[in-house]
Parts: structure tokens; C-alpha cells; sequence
């Protein structure tokens, strides 16, 4: 099961946590001053530990487009890793919640992803793919700048760790603009989880470290973990007051949003953001009590376009059969609140 | 108007520079230009110094380096007092890595080590690291770290006339740092 499928019903609007680890191995140039032998080298050397310690090696040159869209909106991979065109492979565990891009922008990107609140966790299984691979190999270190990268905006811990929340209530009430200037203000930073300009619809988010430098691992994690504690309070006091404030009118657009999602025959992902927010909204408050959190929350990436096809096992091309298929991934899914 | 650099030729290449938010303006004789290209002293690498005329061509106008000018870094300076611009592992120069606000392979960061504690400074407002140091080199770090405090110590000792604690400590460091040079040579000797 993906981690996306794992629900951690504890954190309503957590969704996830992260650790990226960027990592160099010594005596290379960073991929964007590598030749292809040099690359093909490296990711020779990464495969050779990764494959005897349960990694699938994924070639992106043998991969449709449509499979590596699916990585992408499941975050296994950027999208810019996705388009690259040099030589770059992903490694992915058997549980899917570690992958390694051997030559993004650094030779080794290490990504652990975990379901709720649980950075510890991430970090503790990204660090251990990290001593994996020290064992075999020499890491780029320095005393002064510590992990070595090619953007020095990663130097230091090399680590971004991030967490996705769920959002509504300060979307809602205007106040994402001035929580994003008081993160920034303390090294931190939040933007839309489903990229540019998606934000404000789905109101998901990630909080991330902006600093790699001068912090330790444990003081980043340390950091996170009780500013987004003090976001998720804020964020219960604004769904309470957004409620109060329009109890009618929430309630309104709360099961109008459900009824479109049980009986509409076709849906584009702009519209099922649109009421997967108002239900998950209504869940918070307890206006909606018979969908199953583990049901309803891995829709967010499930019925996304590639990912839907993934999952479906066919490759939809075509919008509006895609739609119709979505409208069916959604109503079976939301059925099983009566079995 | 006569080159700045030579104060000979007359100049043709003009060459303008936004440092912190700074337009400095300079000309130079082609010969002269090409020779400070080379050196990575100046860094469009559109410029072919052996026709003066291309600079009109110039490269074409983008955002994409919109602000790399903000890591304005200045000139680096080796101890011998010459300029070292370019990381003779990878041949990335100074001026590239300011524009692109990248590195260009791992030993950039020692053999360019002022320029790029000065982006670092600009960009974490920090410039030491504090974290984890990967496992093969936790043993020789965490010695590091210990000898360091030792001679802060002797140093506290010495200025406070503490010297029956001094030549313990001195002790103590002497002991450490012979260990290690043991340890290397055996190294060295397993090596051959």
C-alpha cells in the first residue's frame, strides 16, 4: 500500500511528512557538469547497493509518459526529474514509502514519506537508505559546509523536510498570507502541495524548512513539528469560527458537495477538489459522519489523472471518459461506507 | 578611451557588472578581455573577443538569473594575494557560479571556499554546519571536535595562570595528536 492509501485518521489535517536528503558522492561533478558515462556510472555504483537492499530500479527512458506522471503526482519524483533529460533512473522500495533519484539536481536525492505526523519516522528511514549507501561509497562532506550540493541552498543538513496539511479554515478566513509571512520570518515556508496555483482550491499545503544550514537535523525536525502542532490549533479554531459565523451556508455547501460526488456521472479534478474540500471540511465539524476517513482521504492523489488510470489499469486518454472514470473510482470507493 | 587594464590599447569591450545592486561599468582592448574571460575575471560566454562586434549580439535577454546578482560576492582572493576564479576539478568559474547560483562539482567548496562561504552567508545566514557528518567520518569529527575544545581550554587555563591545569591539558592534546599521526601512518603503511 502506497502512502498516500495509508490513512492516519489521528491527524485530521495532517496529511503527510517528508524528508529529502540531498546527497553527492565524492570524486563526480554534480549531474549538471556530468557526461553520460560519468552518470551512467554513478547510477550504476547506487544501484548496486539500492538493488540488494529491496529497490526496484525504474528506467525512465523505458517508461510511458502516463507512468512517470502517476511518480510525480504521488511525489515519488519532481516533475523536473520527470522531463530531465540526461541520464537519471528512480529507485523505489517494495512498501513505496522510500525513493531515491539518482542525478536530479545532486547525485542522490533520498525521499522518505510517511502517512500523518511522523517526521521522526521519515527521517529515521531516509537516514538509513543514506547508511546504506555511505558504507559503499564516499559521501561528499565538508567540516565547514557539511553535505556537499549543487545548489548551495541545500548545503548544511542537505535535508527539506516538509509536512502536508489540510487547510480550509485559514484559507477560508483569509489568513494563509499572513501565516506564510510569519514562516517566512523564522526560516520556514508553506506553498500550495499540488502546484502552482492549485493551493487555493484544494487547500492543501507544505510547511518546510527554508534553512539546511546552522540547524541540526534534530532542531529542523524539532522546529516543524511544533509550529505545525500551533498551524493545526489555529486551523480548529477557524473551522470552528468559519462554522459558527455561517453554520447554514457551510452545511449547505458541505452536502451539496457530497450528494455531486455520490451521484454525479462525470467529474474533472478541478471539481472533485472542489468538494473534496468542502466534505473533508464537513468531516472536521462533524457535519458528515458516515464516510470513512480511510476511504475518503486517499482520494486527494488517487483520482488524479494518472494516477487514476494507474489504478484503474488503463490508460485513459480521452477527457471525458477520464471524467466518467473518476465519477466511478469516487462512487465505488464512497460506497463502502454501507458494506 | 584607453583600455583600464593595460592603459595601452584603445579600448572596445565594454563591460558592465550589477554587484548589490551597483552598476560598475568598465572598458578594456580585446586582447585584454579575452585574457580576463579566460581567467574568469569576466563571464558572458557568448562574447568572442575575436571579433569585438559580437558583443552586440550579446546572449539573449531571460529572468532565468534574475537574482543570482544577489549573491554579489566579492573578488576572491587566494593568501598570495592572486585571484583564484576558476575550481581547477571541474574549470567552474567564479562568475558562473555567482550566475547560475551553482557549484560545479563537490571540491568547488574547498577550492573556492571564500566565495562560496560568502553565498552561503547570504543565503542561510549561517555559514557553519552543525549536523550530522556521515558515518565513516563521525569518529574523525567527533576527535576533531574534542581536540578543538581542548585547546579553547588550555588557552582559558594559560590566561587565568591556571598552569598545573595547562600542562595537563597540553598533555592530553599532545597524546591525541600523536595518536592520530599513529593511526594515519598506519593507514599510509596498509595503503602500500
Amino acid at each position: 500500500m502506497s502512502w498516500f492509501q495509508s490513512v492516519n485518521t489521528k491527524d485530521k489535517m495532517v496529511i503527510s511528512s517528508r524528508v529529502r536528503l540531498a546527497r553527492n558522492i565524492q570524486g563526480y561533478p554534480f549531474p549538471g557538469h556530468m557526461t553520460n558515462q560519468q552518470a551512467a556510472e554513478v547510477i550504476s555504483k547506487i544501484g548496486n547497493v539500492l538493488g540488494r537492499n529491496g529497490f526496484d530500479q525504474i528506467d525512465f527512458k523505458s517508461i510511458s509518459p502516463l507512468q512517470a506522471a502517476a511518480y510525480v503526482e504521488q511525489r515519488y519524483i519532481s516533475p523536473a526529474f520527470a522531463k530531465e533529460k540526461r541520464e537519471h533512473t528512480l529507485f523505489l522500495n517494495e512498501p513505496c514509502n522510500l525513493s531515491v533519484m539518482a542525478c536530479e539536481e545532486d547525485h542522490l536525492r533520498i525521499q522518505s514519506i510517511e502517512p500523518g505526523l511522523s517526521l521522526e519516522k521519515a527521517y529515521a528511514n531516509a537516514i538509513s537508505v543514506e547508511e546504506m549507501l555511505d558504507a559503499h561509497m564516499d559521501i561528499a562532506f565538508d567540516k565547514q559546509f557539511g553535505y556537499l550540493t549543487a545548489c548551495p541552498t541545500n548545503l548544511g543538513t542537505g535535508m527539506r523536510a516538509s509536512i502536508m496539511v489540510f487547510l480550509p479554515g485559514i484559507t477560508f478566513t483569509g489568513h494563509i498570507n499572513s501565516l506564510s509571512s510569519q514562516l517566512t520570518k523564522i526560516g520556514l515556508t508553506i506553498r500550495g502541495a499540488h502546484g502552482e496555483g492549485s493551493e487555493a482550491q484544494a487547500c492543501v499545503y507544505q510547511i518546510s524548512n527554508q534553512i539546511s544550514m546552522g540547524l541540526s537535523e534534530e532542531d529542523i525536525i524539532k522546529k516543524l513539528n511544533e509550529v505545525v502542532s500551533m498551524v493545526v490549533e489555529t486551523e480548529t479554531e477557524a473551522e470552528k469560527e468559519l462554522y459558527s459565523r455561517s453554520h447554514d451556508q457551510l452545511t449547505d455547501r458541505v452536502l451539496r458537495a457530497e450528494g455531486a460526488l455520490k451521484y454525479a456521472y462525470m467529474i474533472s479534478s478541478e471539481e472533485f477538489m472542489k468538494h473534496y474540500v468542502q466534505i473533508r471540511l464537513g468531516m472536521n465539524l462533524g457535519i458528515i459522519k458516515d464516510i470513512p476517513e480511510e476511504q475518503f482521504y486517499p482520494l486527494l492523489i488517487e483520482v488524479m489523472p494518472a494516477t487514476l488510470c494507474q489504478l484503474s489499469d488503463e490508460a485513459i486518454g480521452d477527457d471525458a471518459r477520464r471524467d466518467r472514470a473518476r465519477a466511478a473510482f469516487i462512487q465505488k470507493k464512497l460506497s463502502k461506507e454501507t458494506e | 578611451m584607453l583600455c583600464q587594464k593595460c592603459q595601452k590599447n584603445e579600448a572596445t569591450v565594454f563591460y558592465k557588472e550589477v554587484l548589490n545592486g551597483k552598476t560598475h561599468s568598465y572598458a578594456f582592448c580585446p586582447a585584454c578581455a579575452a585574457q580576463l574571460y579566460k581567467d574568469g575575471e569576466i563571464q558572458d560566454t557568448s562574447f568572442d573577443f575575436s571579433d569585438p562586434f559580437d558583443l552586440l549580439s550579446g546572449k539573449p535577454f531571460g529572468l532565468d538569473n534574475l537574482f543570482s546578482g544577489l549573491f554579489g560576492v566579492p573578488q576572491v582572493e587566494s593568501s598570495n594575494g592572486i585571484g583564484k576564479t576558476v575550481c581547477p576539478d571541474c574549470g567552474m568559474s567564479v562568475f558562473e557560479i555567482r550566475k547560475t547560483g551553482m557549484a560545479g562539482c563537490p571540491k568547488c567548496y574547498e577550492n573556492l571556499r571564500d566565495l562560496l562561504t560568502e553565498m552561503t552567508r547570504s543565503i542561510h545566514g549561517d555559514v557553519k554546519h552543525v549536523g550530522r557528518v556521515p558515518g565513516k567520518l563521525q569518529e574523525k569529527y567527533n576527535k576533531d571536535g574534542k581536540l578543538d575544545q581542548l585547546k579553547s581550554e588550555l588557552k582559558d587555563a594559560i590566561a587565568s595562570e591556571n598552569f598545573e591545569k595547562a600542562a595537563k591539558l597540553r598533555d592530553e592534546i599532545k597524546k591525541m595528536e600523536s595518536d592520530g599521526q599513529q593511526k594515519n601512518g598506519d593507514a599510509s603503511k596498509e595503503e602500500l
